[in-house]
């Protein structure tokens, strides 16, 4: 596929320019129908023509206008700040915990999970929707605080493949980093919506009022019509920018749900099934109404303006192009159970076979073989391959089971992350079990005790994997817990007097992907646009990359000047720095500097960085630890290299 | 254009931005109500288990501990009313008869459970058995998921509590019928359980 990860940003950023057109023309639009409804108000006032022109009439509409939709947006979106978890709960989703009993929602967070550990996103928490139709939406600022909720006609009627093309399909929609757009658009969306919601409240009282003076019922009717002109204008807007965001993004996101699964039974079942359903992919929660840009088909019932205005492509259209052959014919639609086998059945308890990676600290990685060169691995950014999608269920599957349980909960959960805290050497470990059992409750400090071994004996390219399926768990803490469990996070990073490269990684991932739940996060603009400005960070981000990939200098010094090159995109006059000279505080200094700058450049650092990692033709564990932490700082998606994997 | 009719527009435009506020109250306590309902559910599958748990350990004891039947009918029964209660508040999380019926049935499981595991220590058999011991641990280590969920739920329902009385925020909950969230006590249960389990 031409596009990717960086490319969709960029195409967010021009959309949002031209959505900013279609917001200035709807108020607009808007300021010249209330003057002229103030016009007719004050020459049926004055029972006499009246110029049109009338200035101080201009001066009570244009402020008015504004501060209605300014107002109406600023309310939602401040009550959007929290995220996609808000419109999830807006919605009315219930979230489905981790260890949930329900055969259904059990093979959804399956899915769901395997989708996440091949895209390289943490699990996002999962909700479901009250509804009996078939839909699906993904929501939230970034890749790190998404949620995805499903209807409850996608679990009754859905098979699994057409479940996971659904995901997918919503995955998509994830890592094409435009939710950020799509949250925003809620805000706007029900500011100019607003008014219509008012005025059908103002045309039902005034037509319910009939005493009084005949011209003060006139007055009230006219206003009462007005108002609901003026809310048709604003619904007008309101959905044809939903249209214009919407429309040609879902065809791309079907197919990368097709390329993602291989299959596109899926997606194109699950399509069908709409058709052939009675309540098709309809939403009936009212809040729907201004988020109907973010669902998986058509929320809203057809009318007559549907075609135009119309969220989504046409069903018929959208199968055909997945199923050439589609004759219109829509199947009948049952439930459809699910096989507590199929459950159970793809659990072998045993590692899958090329993770055998020993865990000895201290010794080199056991180096393997990878997938591509940088630019390919790049361009594939947000995009997840057959083969990531086979190496994530055997990651999911290969999970030994008393891991996998505790990452379902959130007291467990909690635990687990202290657990992979500990450090392999007996003698740091013991010192910070001690502080633990010093400042975390006694419970606490029982289920880390028990975790210690089956994490101690995990392979490393498992232990990242663990800690985004453990993401959602860790979520459902509530600020409190999460302000104590920073702090004891804090405690055993700092007991063993250095920071790990795996600590980090750690600290990078649940900074980006928890933190930004309970603390409001500042954002980042980008303040940087010319690589060359930011060569000396990139240096430095390299310098420790490449150390840490090769132990040989020269090795070391190759894979730099490849990295280098890779980002400044030819010569460059910067030289390795001595091992002694890279510590991980410079790292993430340069890491931090580096995050300001736009996406174009932030392109650049990622090939720069893959580069780097492949310039001897593999990635151990900790090259793709660091990686990670760079793309967690950065807020992309990790490009797909699958370590371990040997053809 | 007479000064009356302009009053009345801003005046409309007020009763606008007004109705707006108000709106965006409304859905601030209907996010913040549904968030202590959902996390509800958390504990909701942990209670279930330990009321999966019960009998187990009932039939476990039940050949050791042959003059006790009065105990472990008790421990039955109470385990029955518990899950009853249960289904309720998980149906409405908001119910406070429903919450407070739970926490009692929960002091009482928790209050029979405790003289089990008290009598247990008389019979040095039992406290042997290795399926009396695994169903131990998992009982203590579902009392300390319980426990935690718990927290979870009453920190999200103290929250919406206290989002509710603040003052706007105070009238749109009365109008609109936002009733307070009950609490979930602790039940004596997990000391019992834990005391046990950590000798």
């Amino acid at each position: 596929m031409a596009t990717n990860f960086f490319q969709q940003q960029d195409s967010a950023r021009r959309k949002t320019f031209q959505l900013v057109v279609y917001f200035v023309l709807a108020i607009l639009i808007l300021i010249a129908l209330v003057y002229g409804l103030l016009l007719a108000f004050s020459m049926y006032d004055a029972r006499e023509p009246v110029s049109w022109w009338q200035p101080e009439l201009l001066l009570l509409a244009a402020p008015g206008v504004g501060l209605l939709v300014g107002g109406a947006s600023a309310f939602k979106v401040a009550q959007l700040a929290s995220g996609g978890q808000a419109v999830a709960l807006m919605m009315g989703g219930e979230e489905v915990p981790g260890t949930t009993t329900d055969a259904r929602q059990k093979r959804l967070l399956n899915v769901v999970e395997e989708m996440a550990l091949a895209a390289g996103v943490p699990v996002p928490p999962v909700y479901v929707l009250e509804e009996p139709g078939i839909n699906a939406f993904a929501a939230g600022y970034a890749p790190g605080d998404a949620v995805v909720a499903v209807s409850q006609g996608c679990l009754n009627y859905l098979t699994r493949d057409e479940l996971q093309g659904v995901v997918a399909h919503e995955f998509s929609h994830i890592l094409n980093g435009d939710m950020r757009l799509n949250i925003r658009l809620i805000g706007l969306i029900f500011g100019i919506m607003a008014l219509s919601i008012i005025g059908r409240v103002l045309m039902l009282t005034s037509g319910g009022r009939s005493s009084g003076r005949n011209d003060a019922r006139g007055g009230l009717v006219l206003l009462g019509l007005g108002v609901f002109v003026l809310g048709l204008v604003g619904a007008f807007f309101g959905r044809l920018i939903m249209a214009a965001v919407s429309r040609q993004r879902e065809y791309l996101a079907d197919a990368s749900a097709v390329q993602f699964t291989r299959n596109p039974d899926g997606i194109g079942g699950a399509l069908k099934k709409i058709g052939g359903l009675a309540e098709g992919s309809r939403i009936n929660n009212p809040q729907a109404a201004e988020a109907g840009h973010m669902f998986f088909a058509n929320a809203f019932a057809g009318g007559g303006l549907a075609g135009l205005l119309a969220t989504h492509p046409p069903l018929v259209e959208r199968i055909r192009r997945l199923d050439p052959q589609f004759a219109g014919q829509f199947p009948e639609v049952r439930p459809v159970g699910v096989d507590r086998e199929e459950l159970e059945a793809r659990r072998p308890g045993g590692l899958p076979p090329f993770a055998g990676m020993p865990r000895l600290p201290g010794l080199p990685q056991v180096p393997v073989p990878v997938l591509g060169f940088a630019d390919e691995a790049v361009s594939r950014v947000g995009h997840v391959e057959p083969k990531e999608m086979t190496y994530a269920q055997a990651l999911h599957d290969g999970m030994p089971d008393v891991l996998r349980v505790a990452a379902q909960e959130p007291f467990s959960a909690h635990a687990l992350v202290y657990a992979l805290l500990l450090d392999p050497r007996a003698d740091l470990r013991d010192l910070q079990l001690t502080r633990l059992k010093a400042a975390a409750e006694p419970q606490d400090f029982a289920e880390t005790l028990r975790l210690v071994a089956p994490v101690q004996a995990l392979p490393d390219t498992h232990r990242l994997p663990l800690l985004d399926l453990a993401m959602p768990a860790l979520r459902q803490m509530s600020p409190r817990q999460h302000r104590a469990f920073r702090a004891q996070v804090e405690v055993l990073m700092i007991a063993d007097q250095r920071l790990s490269l795996f600590e980090y990684t750690l600290r990078c991932v649940l900074h980006r992907h928890l933190d930004a739940q309970f603390l409001p996060q500042r954002q980042t603009r980008p303040v940087h646009s010319s690589p060359q400005k930011l060569a000396h960070p990139m240096a430095t981000v390299l310098a420790l990359l490449a150390w840490e990939g090769q132990p040989e200098p020269e090795q070391a010094a190759r894979a730099f000047d490849t990295g280098m090159r890779g980002y400044i995109g030819g010569d460059h006059i910067h030289r390795l720095p001595p091992r002694e000279e890279c510590s991980l505080a410079e790292f993430d200094a340069a890491l931090q500097t580096l995050n300001q700058s736009a996406p174009a450049i932030k392109r650049r650092i990622v090939i720069a960085c893959t580069a780097c990692i492949l310039a001897n033709q593999q990635v151990t564990v900790r090259e793709a630890e660091l990686l990670r932490a760079i793309c967690d700082t950065l807020d992309c998606p990790l490009p797909p290299l699958v370590v371990g994997e040997a053809e | 254009m007479s000064p009356v009719i302009i009053a009345l527009f801003v005046l409309l435009g007020v009763g606008l931005l007004l109705a707006l506020w108000l709106m965006g109250i409304y859905n601030g306590l209907v996010v913040a109500g549904n968030r202590f309902k959902n996390a509800f559910a958390q504990i909701d599958v942990q209670l279930k288990r330990r009321y999966e748990l019960i009998p187990n350990l009932v039939e476990a004891v039940k050949g050791y501990m042959r003059h006790e039947r009065e105990t472990l009918d008790a421990v039955i029964k109470a385990r029955n009313s518990a899950m009853a209660a249960e289904q309720k508040v998980a149906a409405n999380p908001s119910d406070p008869a429903a919450m407070t019926e739970l926490n009692q049935a929960e002091a009482q499981l928790g209050g029979t459970l405790g003289r089990l595991f008290a009598l247990s220590e008389a019979y040095p058999d039992l406290k042997a058995n290795q399926n009396m011991l695994s169903l131990q641990e998992e009982l203590t280590a579902t009392e300390n998921k319980i426990g935690f969920a718990r927290q979870a739920f009453n920190d999200a329902a103290t929250n919406y509590n206290i989002r509710r009385e603040v003052f706007p925020a105070a009238t749109v909950a009365g109008m609109f019928g936002f009733k307070e969230a009950p609490l979930l006590e602790t039940a004596g249960t997990e000391r019992a359980a834990t005391k046990v389990s950590f000798q």
